[in-house]
């Protein structure tokens, strides 16, 4: 899949790069408006990351662009604006999703990964690894075929480490994700350890292996 | 009062001064005229008489039915002459008096000194009075009636820019990207009024943009490293790593979280300050509550907290969506914070206040710093000491009251819709020697 990153801080536009060319997208930076029309005119893409706020405009403009030209592609916004006004620009603007800076790196690619779902996998919409199968749209876990009894938070949490399966995923990165702002200023992230656990139950009791493990000081990984 | 109003009875209260004393004045006037034409007048007939004396002609045919008197007088001429003397008569059959008007001249004529004496009656001028007085109360009332009306409608023409101002000040809105705009009129005041409002409003929406353009740039300018340093240590955590760079990591995701916290709080703060938020919608506060409740049930349930509600379903307050949720989350995040094992937090709602108590050890600072910004009841908690603060800017800009009391072993947090509720109730019940309620102050 091919994603066209705008984004003008050029530290940041390499870390995203680096993260989804690792889960094999391949990347394209553009880092103002200008670059971006030029590289959309020319080449097609199943992403394009867009920041709001660009050197030489507005990234408006661009979905301006992408919306007179027709393009087809899903366009999620990367802002720092987080006021409910700029949202509401942006999703009215044509992009599909909005995710405010600064985001975790395993987060956006959740979010893409749903995007993808979402907008191009037209009826399928089951996530597997192995043994695991995730429907997304009835919020059904299986494994071995088996239902799993488990609550929406956990089938957020099993989705998103499948998603973003052998990368480390930080404590607050899963909060952030699970909760979004409720989380913030929380004394400790015990909960995460709480959840975690009854998942891994839930998953042994119908003979999944555990493939969660913990990575000492960092936070866990979904290891296939 | 109208200015209409306020004008009209200041003209009244003139009139009413101002028209007797003229009257009086005319009065006096045409009283002292008249006399003086009927002395002259007498005197005239005087001379005449002397005239014909001088000439030694028979003034019988003269005087026929003149009352005139004409004597002799032994001595020289009195010093006053001729002398005029006023006498008020009773006119038979009538209650009006007239005035007599006697003009006595002495004057020698062949070496005699005769006295003519002529008089004459005419109507006292003071019976005129009642009859100027009469004029004048038809005066006074119709130029009051006339004045009263035709100010009524002048006003309407002439107060009609001014009252265009004052309907384009009340649908100003400094969160519109437009400017106040106000027409001319030919009065120069509302001219120099309209000016000035112009400048003033046109400053006050420079200011507010740029307040809002810097919070909007500094919350840019903050997360964009922010987001630079979160997502190059997550690369960083996707190599291999020793349990002490791992640690390390850890910290630094920590501070970073902190950082971005409070950085949000800041721009919401800033936010709030400009009164970014406004609406007009009531929304049932009930709902909000219970959801965010509902969010932090599972925190409450890891330290086996108890979560009570009462609260009114029929309770509609005005407030952002937004705003409301915030509120209630912050006082929510705070009575599980700093709860402890076993607690309870009680939440209640009625449509005069919305109350969250919690169990809890008495905070150390005091209990008037809770509310400002940096100030936490407890250091060795993670919170950046900005949830207060923020609730309590959100009470400021609903025109919600806070208060804070610690009773019983129970910390106790109340928002106040209602200014007049706020007057008449006992905050906090029992043991006075605990009880310390504290407002958060503007």
């Amino acid at each position: 899949m091919k994603i066209l990153i705008v984004e003008d801080n050029i530290a940041l536009s390499a870390s995203i790069r680096d993260y989804l060319e690792a889960e094999h997208f391949i990347c394209e930076c553009a880092f103002g408006v200008d670059e971006a029309r030029e590289k959309l005119s020319v080449f097609t893409y199943d992403f394009i990351l867009l920041d709001m706020m660009l050197p030489d405009g507005d990234g408006l403009e661009v979905l301006r662009f992408i919306k007179t030209e027709k393009i087809v592609s899903n366009v999620l916004i990367i802002s720092a604006r987080d006021a409910l006004d700029d949202k509401i620009n942006g999703l009215e603007g044509g992009a599909d999703d909005y995710i405010t800076k600064p985001f975790h790196l395993p987060e956006l690619h959740a979010r893409l990964r749903a995007m993808y779902r979402r907008n191009s996998l037209q009826g399928s919409h089951i996530v597997t690894a192995n043994e695991i199968e995730l429907n997304t749209n009835t919020i059904e876990a299986r494994v071995n075929s088996v239902l799993l009894d488990i609550t929406p938070k956990e089938f957020d949490l099993l989705l998103y480490f499948v998603v973003n399966k052998d990368r480390v995923l930080s404590r607050q990165a899963i909060a952030t994700h699970l909760w979004g702002d409720y989380t913030d200023n929380l004394a400790n992230f015990d909960f995460i350890y709480q959840h975690i656990k009854n998942l891994r139950k839930k998953i042994a009791a119908a003979n999944g292996n555990d493939y969660i493990e913990t990575v000492y000081g960092l936070g866990y990984r979904f290891k296939l | 009062m109208k200015l209409i109003n306020k004008i009209s009875l200041w003209f009244l209260f003139i009139l009413l001064v101002v028209t007797p004393v003229t009257m009086t004045i005319s009065q006096w006037g045409i009283k002292r005229k008249m006399i003086e034409f009927e002395v002259k007048r007498l005197q005239s007939v005087n001379d005449r008489i002397y005239h014909l004396l001088e000439q030694g002609r028979p003034v019988d045919d003269f005087i026929k039915d003149r009352e005139i008197e004409i004597a002799t007088v032994r001595g020289p001429v009195p010093k006053e002459n001729p002398q005029v003397i006023k006498r008020l008569n009773n006119v038979e059959g009538m209650s009006e008096k007239e005035v007599a008007l006697f003009v006595i001249s002495y004057r020698p004529v062949n070496g005699v000194v005769y006295k003519v004496t002529s008089h004459n009656y005419f109507i006292n001028p003071n019976e005129f009075f009642s009859s100027m007085f009469i004029t004048l109360l038809w005066k006074m009332l119709l130029v009051s009636v006339a004045f009263f009306i035709s100010a009524r409608i002048l006003s309407r023409t002439l107060f009609k820019p001014f009252k265009s101002t004052m309907e384009a000040i009340r649908h100003f809105n400094i969160r519109q990207k437009q400017k106040l705009q106000l027409g001319r009129s030919s009065t120069k005041e509302f001219n120099e009024l309209n000016c000035f409002i112009e400048t003033m409003t046109n400053k006050a929406m420079e200011e507010y943009a740029t307040a809002r353009e810097f919070s909007e740039n500094a919350s840019h300018e903050l997360q964009t490293p922010l987001a630079v340093l979160r997502t190059k240590t997550e690369l960083l955590t996707q190599t291999s790593l020793n349990s002490q760079q791992a640690g390390l990591i850890e910290h630094m995701q920590t501070e970073v979280n902190k950082l971005s916290n409070i950085t949000k709080s800041l721009v919401l703060l800033a936010r709030l300050e400009n009164h970014e938020f406004n609406t007009r919608e009531k929304i049932r506060f009930c709902r909000i509550a219970k959801n965010v409740i509902e969010t932090y049930s599972y925190w409450a349930d890891l330290k086996n907290i108890t979560v009570t509600r009462n609260t009114d379903s029929r309770v509609f307050i005005q407030i952002h969506p937004t705003l409301a949720d915030i509120l209630v989350a912050n006082l929510m995040r705070n009575a599980i914070r700093y709860n402890e094992e076993n607690g309870s937090v009680h939440v209640e709602l009625t449509t005069d206040y919305f109350r969250i108590s919690n169990t809890g050890d008495p905070v150390t600072i005091p209990h008037k710093d809770l509310f400002r910004r940096f100030k936490k009841g407890s250091q060795k908690n993670e919170g950046v000491g900005l949830g207060l603060a923020i609730v309590k800017q959100i009470c400021e800009v609903c025109n919600f009251r806070i208060s804070y009391a610690y009773v019983e072993h129970r910390h106790i947090f109340c928002v106040y819709f209602n200014e007049n509720y706020l007057s008449e109730i006992d905050v906090i019940p029992s043991n006075a020697a605990f009880q310390t309620v504290v407002f958060a102050e503007a």
